[in-house]
C-alpha cells in the first residue's frame, strides 16, 4: 500500500467501474440495512434531528443562520444540507443517506487500499466490506450520527499517520491535521478519539523533525484543528455573543450513561482487562497486524500509537459518562485495523487470513453489542428483526406532519417537533422562532398564524417546553379565541385560525405574571 | 627544440609555461570532457591566457596580436556579423595591401571559411586572446548591442514590451470602470456596494481555492521532490554535457561576489563548458575591481554594460547575450550558492520534459533564514512559493511566473523571443508567461539555489514593491488582448494567470482596506455595514476572513515543513504581519507604476551577517 496521502496506484481492475460496483454494492448493503430498521419502525433521535435541521436551514434563512455555527457536530449538519439541496433527497431520511453514502465511500476506501497492498480482488473486497459495514459502524449510522464521515476521516488519518512516520511527507502531515479537524467535527467520539490521540501525535511525526522543533511538529498536526475552534468561537461570538455557545449543544449529542468500562471490570485492572477484550474482539485485525510488523521498525509505530489513542478515547469517554457502549469509540479502531492491515500487505498477512479476520471482527462487534445492549440499538436491533410486512402505520408526529404537508402558515417550536418537521418534508410556510414575525408573537403574545402545533404539556417532559406551551399555557387544552382544533391525536393538536383579526392576548408574559 | 607539429601541451610545457603533472591532469580531464585542451588549461587556470594564445599562434605559424595594444581598423568589422564575430571568436583586423588580416582566437576551417566568404581568398589570419576579441566586439559595437538589448523587443515584438505601460484601449476600458463605478455609487450606492464587495469576495475566493489547489499538488513528493534524481544524475556522461553560459548580472555589489565565484566553482560540471559572464554597469568600478581582484579563472568573463536607460537588470542580460556562446543559460544573482548538481539536473529535466520545454525553474532559497523576522517570513514566503506553489502551476499548466534567479533557458528560445524585456522590471515573471504564451512550457526542477534573504524592511520594501511593480506591467502586458491571451495559454492557464499574477498583486492592494473597515467594525460595532453584506455575501465573507486567512496561515506554517525547517515552522503565526509589509510594498509598486514605471529599485546586498560569513567562508576557500 503506497502510504502517502496523495492518491496512489490502485490494481490494474480496479478501475472506475470496480469502484463504482463496489460502490453501489456496498450501498444497497448500507442502505438495505437501514431500510430494514425503518421499516421495523425504528428512526433514531439523531435522524428525526438532522433532517430537520437539513430541511429548515436549506429553506429558511434565519434559521440557518442561527445554526450553523452552533450545531454540533458541525459536518453533518453541513453534509446533509448540501444533501437537502439535492432535489428530491428531502423525501429520504437525510442523515441516513448521507451516512450510507459516506459508508459506501468507506468500503470503496478501504477496498481500493487492500488491493493497492497487493490483495487480490476477491479478498480485498470481502475484507472492505466486513470492515466498512462493521457492526458498529452501521448501528450508529442507523442512528443517524455522523459516524460515517468520521470513520472516513479516520482511514484518511491512519494512512496519513503511516506515510508521516514512515516518508515524513508534508501532504501526509497536512492530510493527518486535516482528518484531525474532521474527527472533530464529525462525531462527539470522534472529538474523544482525537484527545485520546494527542499524547501519541509525537511519536507519528518523523524522530528528526520533532528533534528540531517539537512545537513547529505540533502545530503543524494540531493548527487546523485550533484553526477550526477559533473559528467556531467566533463565529459563536458574532452570531450568537457567546464564544462557546455550540458547547451547549455537548450534552444533546453526547448521551451519557453509566461507565460501562467500570461496570464489567469492577476493578481498574478488570475494567483494563474489559476494554481490551472488547477491542481485540471488535477489531482482532489490529493484533495480527501489529504482530506481522513487529519488525517493521517505523511501520508498527505508525499502526500501534493510533490504536492506542482510539483505547484511550474509550476510556476517557466511559469515565466521562459519554460513551454509552464500547462500539461508539471502538469504531474508530476498525479503520485502524484496516489501514494497517494495508500496510500489513498480502506476503506478511495471507489474504485468507484478512477475510478471516475481519470476519471475526464483525462476529466480535455483533457480540459486544449484544453484551452492553443500549436503548438505542436495542430498538435499532429489534426494528432489523421485525418480520417483514405492511408498512409500519405512522406516529402520531408523523401523522400531524403528513397532515400539514399541504398547509402553511403553521408556528411550531422546531425543539420538539422534529418529525413532524420531517414528515412535513419542507420549510416554506413554516413559522419558526427564528422569525421576526414569531418573535413578535411571542413577545406581543398575540397569536396571528394560521396553524399552531402543540404537544400535550401533561405529557412527555419536553411537551413543558415547547415555547407555545409556555406562551400560552392552556391552548392544548381550551384553545383559543379564533383558533380552532384542526388535528388531534395522541398528544399532539393543531389549532387552525378561523377569524381574521389576531387572537387575542393572554396578557403579560408569564415571568411577569410570576410572584 | 620546439616544433610546430607538437601538440599544444607539449609545447607549453617546453616554454616552461606549463607543469607536467598539469599537461597530465589536463590531458586525463580531457578524455572524459571532450573539449578542447586550450579550453582545459584556462578553466582549470593552468596558463595564462596571453602564453596560451601566443603559444597557440606559434603552433599555427602564425603572428600573435594584443588587441588592445593594436586595436582594430575603422570600418572592417560590420555589426550585422557582429554576433557571428562572437561566435567563432573571430574579427577583420587590418588591411594589408588588398588582404584582410583577421584575428582570431580559434583558428581553424570554420574561422577561415569565414572569413574568406566575407573578405575572399587572399584573407590572412592572426591569432589573439578570446578576451582580446570579446573587449574588442564590445567597444565596437557598444551602440548597436545597447540599442538591441534596450529596443530589440519594443521594435520586433511591441505587443509584448513593456515600454508602454497601458495602451490606449485599456486606458479607455479603466475610464469606462471607473465611471460606471462612480456612476453606480453615485445613483445606487448600496447596491454598487454590494456588487463591488461581491467581486472582491469571489476574487479573494478564486485565489484561495487556487493557492490551496497549487500547494496541493505541489506537496506530492514523489513528483515534485524526486523529479531528477540522483541515479540520473550519476548516469550523464561529462563528454555529452553541452556548454551552459551562466549570466550574473551585477551592479554595485562587490561585496557579495565571492560567495558566487566560490559556489560556481563547486558546481558539479566541466569547467571548460561554462561560459560565466560577470555582466557589470560599465561605470561601477568598485564592481569590476573586485571581479578583476579575484583572479577568476579563464572561465569567468566580465562583460561591461555601457550606460544608457533604462538601467535595467534584463537589459544588462540582453546585453551580455550577445556574447554567449552556451546551448542553455542560466541567470544567477551576485550572492547565489546554487546547490552543485544543479545544471546537470536541468540538463536531466530539460531531456525528460521534451523539446517545447524552454525554461526550468530552480527553487529559490535563503542561507540566512534565521537571521530575524523578516529573514524567516520571507524564507517561509519563498519556501511556499518555489517548493509548492510553482511545481503545482507546473503541474496544471498554468503560466510560471519566473524567479529572478536559477531559470535555465535553452538559448536558441531564449535569442528567437529577443529575450528580456528591459521595460519590465520583473522581466523573469513576464518571461515566464510569454514563454506560455508562445506555445512553450515552464518546467521546474528540484534543485535549489540559495540566496541572501533581505533583512532590512526598509530594503525588503524597495525589492517587493519593485517585483509587485512589475507583476503590474506584466499583466497589463499580457491582457492587452485577453481574448488572445485565453487561446493561447488556454482555461487554466487564463485563469491561472488572473488569480495567481493578478491575484498576487491585487491581494495586496485590497487587504487592509478590508483590514480597516473590519477593525472600525470591531471597534465601533453596530449594524452599519449589514447593508452591503446580504446573507449570501456575509457568509463568503466569512469563509474568505476565517478559511481564507487560517489556511494561508497554516500554509505558512507547512512551508518549511518539507526542507524540515521546523523551527521556522512557529512563525508562520505571524505571517499577518508580513501580508501588512507587502501592502506597504504593493501600495509603493502602484505609486512608482504611476510616477516612474521603468525605475529599477536596486536591492542591496551583503547586508547581512550571514551572508558577511559566507564572503568570509568563500575568501577562505581560495586563500585570499
Amino acid at each position: 500500500m503506497r502510504a502517502a496521502s496523495h492518491p496512489g496506484r490502485a490494481a490494474p481492475f480496479f478501475g472506475p467501474l470496480f469502484s463504482a460496483a463496489v460502490f453501489i454494492g456496498a450501498l444497497l448493503l448500507a442502505g438495505g440495512v437501514a431500510e430494514m430498521a425503518l421499516t421495523g419502525g425504528f428512526m433514531g433521535g439523531a435522524t428525526l434531528a438532522g433532517w430537520r435541521d437539513a430541511i429548515l436551514s436549506a429553506g429558511d434563512g434565519p434559521y440557518f443562520r442561527h445554526h450553523f455555527a452552533t450545531s454540533y457536530p458541525l459536518l453533518p449538519y453541513y453534509l446533509n444540507l448540501v444533501a437537502a439541496w439535492i432535489p428530491g433527497m428531502d423525501t429520504l431520511p437525510i442523515p441516513l443517506a448521507v451516512d450510507t453514502l459516506c459508508l459506501a465511500a468507506l468500503a470503496v476506501t478501504l477496498v481500493r487500499g487492500f488491493t493497492q497492498a497487493g490483495y487480490g480482488a476477491g479478498a480485498a473486497l470481502a475484507a472492505g466490506l466486513l470492515l466498512a459495514l462493521h457492526p458498529y459502524a452501521l448501528a450508529e449510522a442507523g442512528q443517524g450520527n455522523g459516524i460515517a464521515p468520521a470513520l472516513l476521516a479516520m482511514v484518511w488519518f491512519s494512512r496519513a499517520a503511516i506515510a508521516m512516520r514512515v516518508e515524513g511527507g508534508v501532504d501526509a502531515m497536512a492530510v493527518a491535521g486535516g482528518s484531525l479537524v474532521l474527527l472533530f467535527l464529525a462525531d462527539p467520539a470522534g472529538a474523544f478519539v482525537l484527545i485520546g490521540m494527542l499524547p501519541f501525535l509525537a511519536g507519528l511525526l518523523p524522530p528528526a523533525l520533532i528533534v528540531s522543533s517539537a512545537v513547529g511538529g505540533f502545530l503543524v498536526l494540531l493548527f487546523p484543528v485550533a484553526l477550526s475552534l477559533a473559528a467556531l468561537a467566533y463565529l459563536n461570538w458574532l452570531f450568537h455573543g457567546h464564544a462557546l455557545a455550540f458547547l451547549a449543544q455537548l450534552p444533546d449529542v453526547a448521551v451519557g450513561g453509566t461507565p460501562w468500562l467500570l461496570g464489567p471490570g469492577g476493578t481498574p485492572l478488570g475494567a483494563l482487562g474489559m476494554g481490551l477484550g472488547t477491542a481485540l474482539a471488535s477489531a482482532p485485525l489490529i493484533l495480527a497486524s501489529l504482530a506481522a510488523l513487529r519488525r517493521a521498525g517505523l511501520l508498527v509505530t505508525a499502526v500501534l500509537l493510533p490504536a492506542v489513542g482510539v483505547f484511550c478515547a474509550l476510556v476517557l469517554a466511559s469515565l466521562t459518562d459519554r460513551a454509552p457502549y464500547p462500539g461508539t469509540v471502538l469504531a474508530f479502531l476498525v479503520p485502524v485495523a484496516a489501514v494497517g492491515a494495508a500496510a500489513t500487505g498480502p506476503r506478511r498477512l495471507r489474504p485468507l487470513y484478512l477475510c478471516l479476520l475481519a470476519l471475526a471482527g464483525w462476529a466480535g462487534g455483533a457480540a459486544v453489542m449484544a453484551l452492553y445492549p443500549t436503548p438505542d440499538t436495542l430498538a435499532w436491533r429489534a426494528a432489523l428483526a421485525r418480520p417483514a410486512g405492511a408498512p409500519p402505520a405512522p406516529t402520531a408526529e408523523q401523522a400531524v406532519g403528513l397532515f400539514l404537508r399541504g398547509v402553511d402558515d403553521v408556528a411550531l417550536d422546531p425543539a420538539g417537533t422534529a418529525a413532524i418537521i420531517d414528515a412535513r418534508g419542507r420549510a416554506d410556510g413554516l413559522v419558526l422562532p427564528t422569525s421576526d414575525r414569531l418573535k413578535a408573537t411571542l413577545l406581543m403574545r398575540r397569536l396571528d398564524a394560521g396553524y399552531v402545533v402543540l404537544p400535550d404539556p401533561e405529557g412527555a417532559p419536553a411537551a413543558r417546553q415547547d415555547m407555545f406551551n409556555q406562551a400560552f399555557p392552556t391552548f392544548y387544552a381550551e384553545g383559543r379565541d379564533g383558533y380552532r382544533l384542526a388535528f388531534d391525536r395522541a398528544g399532539w393538536r393543531v389549532y387552525q385560525r378561523v377569524s381574521a383579526a389576531p387572537a387575542a392576548s393572554d396578557g403579560p408574559a408569564p415571568r411577569e405574571r410570576a410572584p | 627544440m620546439l616544433s610546430q607539429n607538437q601538440p599544444i601541451g607539449e609545447l607549453l610545457v617546453a616554454k616552461g609555461l606549463l607543469t607536467v603533472e598539469r599537461l597530465e591532469k589536463a590531458l586525463s580531464v580531457q578524455k572524459s570532457w571532450h573539449v578542447r585542451f586550450g579550453d582545459i588549461l584556462l578553466a582549470l587556470g593552468y596558463v595564462r591566457p596571453r602564453d596560451l594564445y601566443s603559444t597557440l599562434a606559434e603552433r599555427f605559424t602564425l603572428p600573435f596580436v594584443d588587441l588592445m595594444a593594436e586595436p582594430p581598423e575603422d570600418g572592417l568589422a560590420v555589426a550585422e556579423d557582429a554576433d557571428t564575430y562572437a561566435d567563432l571568436l573571430v574579427l577583420p583586423w587590418r588591411r594589408d595591401g588588398e588582404a584582410v588580416v583577421v584575428a582570431t582566437a580559434d583558428p581553424g576551417p570554420r574561422t577561415l571559411q569565414f572569413a574568406r566568404s566575407r573578405f575572399g581568398p587572399k584573407v590572412r589570419m592572426v591569432v589573439t586572446s578570446k578576451f582580446d576579441i570579446l573587449w574588442t566586439l564590445q567597444r565596437t559595437f557598444e551602440t548597436e548591442y545597447s540599442h538591441e538589448a534596450v529596443y530589440g523587443l519594443a521594435e520586433i515584438d511591441p505587443e509584448n514590451s513593456a515600454k508602454t505601460v497601458i495602451t490606449p484601449q485599456q486606458g479607455v476600458f479603466f475610464y469606462l470602470m471607473v465611471s460606471v463605478l462612480l456612476l453606480g455609487l453615485a445613483l445606487a450606492p448600496v447596491a454598487t456596494a454590494i456588487a463591488l464587495n461581491l467581486v472582491m469576495g469571489l476574487f479573494y475566493l478564486g485565489n484561495f481555492f487556487l493557492k490551496l489547489t497549487l500547494v496541493w499538488f505541489g506537496s506530492d513528493t514523489t513528483y515534485v521532490d524526486r523529479k531528477v534524481t540522483d541515479a540520473e544524475v550519476r548516469a550523464l556522461k561529462d563528454e555529452d554535457l553541452p556548454v551552459f553560459t551562466i549570466l550574473v548580472p551585477m551592479y554595485k555589489e562587490p561585496e557579495v561576489l565571492p560567495i558566487l565565484a566560490a559556489a560556481l566553482r563547486r558546481l558539479d560540471y566541466p569547467l571548460a563548458k561554462l561560459d560565466i559572464k560577470l555582466v557589470l554597469e560599465a561605470g561601477d568600478r568598485d564592481t569590476i575591481d573586485a571581479a578583476k581582484s579575484l583572479g577568476l579563472e579563464g572561465v569567468f568573463e566580465i562583460i561591461r554594460v555601457p550606460a544608457s536607460k533604462p538601467q535595467t537588470k534584463p537589459k544588462a542580460c540582453n546585453y551580455a547575450l550577445h556574447f554567449s556562446r552556451g546551448d542553455f543559460l542560466v541567470i544567477f544573482d551576485a550572492e547565489d550558492q546554487p546547490e552543485p548538481d544543479q545544471l546537470k539536473k536541468v540538463i536531466v529535466a530539460f531531456n525528460k520534459a521534451g523539446p517545447k520545454t524552454a525554461c526550468i525553474q530552480c527553487r529559490l532559497n535563503y542561507f540566512n533564514a534565521g537571521e530575524n523576522w523578516l529573514t524567516r517570513m520571507f524564507t517561509l514566503d519563498y519556501s511556499l512559493w518555489f517548493d509548492f506553489m510553482l511545481p503545482g502551476l507546473e503541474r496544471l499548466r498554468i503560466p510560471i511566473p519566473l524567479g529572478g534567479t536559477s531559470n535555465h533557458f535553452r538559448m536558441d528560445v531564449l535569442r528567437n523571443l529577443r529575450a528580456w524585456d528591459p521595460f519590465n522590471v520583473t522581466e523573469d515573471a513576464d518571461l515566464g508567461v510569454r514563454l506560455t504564451q508562445k506555445g512553450y512550457r515552464v518546467g521546474v526542477v528540484n534543485s535549489t539555489t540559495f540566496e541572501e534573504a533581505n533583512c532590512s524592511i526598509p530594503n525588503w520594501i524597495r525589492q517587493r514593491s519593485r517585483w509587485i511593480k512589475g507583476y503590474m506591467q506584466t499583466y497589463l502586458v499580457h491582457m492587452r488582448h485577453p481574448l488572445r491571451l485565453y487561446k493561447s495559454i488556454g482555461h487554466a492557464g487564463f485563469w491561472g494567470f488572473q488569480f495567481f499574477i493578478g491575484g498576487t498583486m491585487l491581494s495586496g492592494i485590497l487587504n487592509p482596506l478590508f483590514w480597516a473597515f473590519y477593525a472600525l467594525w470591531l471597534v465601533v460595532g453596530g449594524d452599519w455595514l449589514d447593508p452591503v453584506f446580504p446573507p449570501v455575501l456575509l457568509y463568503l465573507s466569512l469563509i474568505n476572513l476565517i478559511l481564507g486567512n487560517g489556511l494561508f496561515t497554516y500554509l505558512s506554517i507547512l512551508a518549511p515543513v518539507k526542507r524540515g525547517w521546523m523551527t521556522l515552522a512557529p512563525w508562520g503565526l505571524t505571517v499577518a504581519g508580513y501580508w501588512a509589509l507587502m501592502s506597504v510594498a504593493a501600495y509603493k509598486g502602484l505609486w512608482q507604476l504611476i510616477r516612474n514605471p521603468f525605475y529599477w529599485e536596486k536591492t542591496q546586498h551583503g547586508l547581512s551577517k550571514v551572508a558577511q560569513q559566507e564572503v568570509a567562508k568563500a575568501l577562505a576557500s581560495v586563500g585570499k
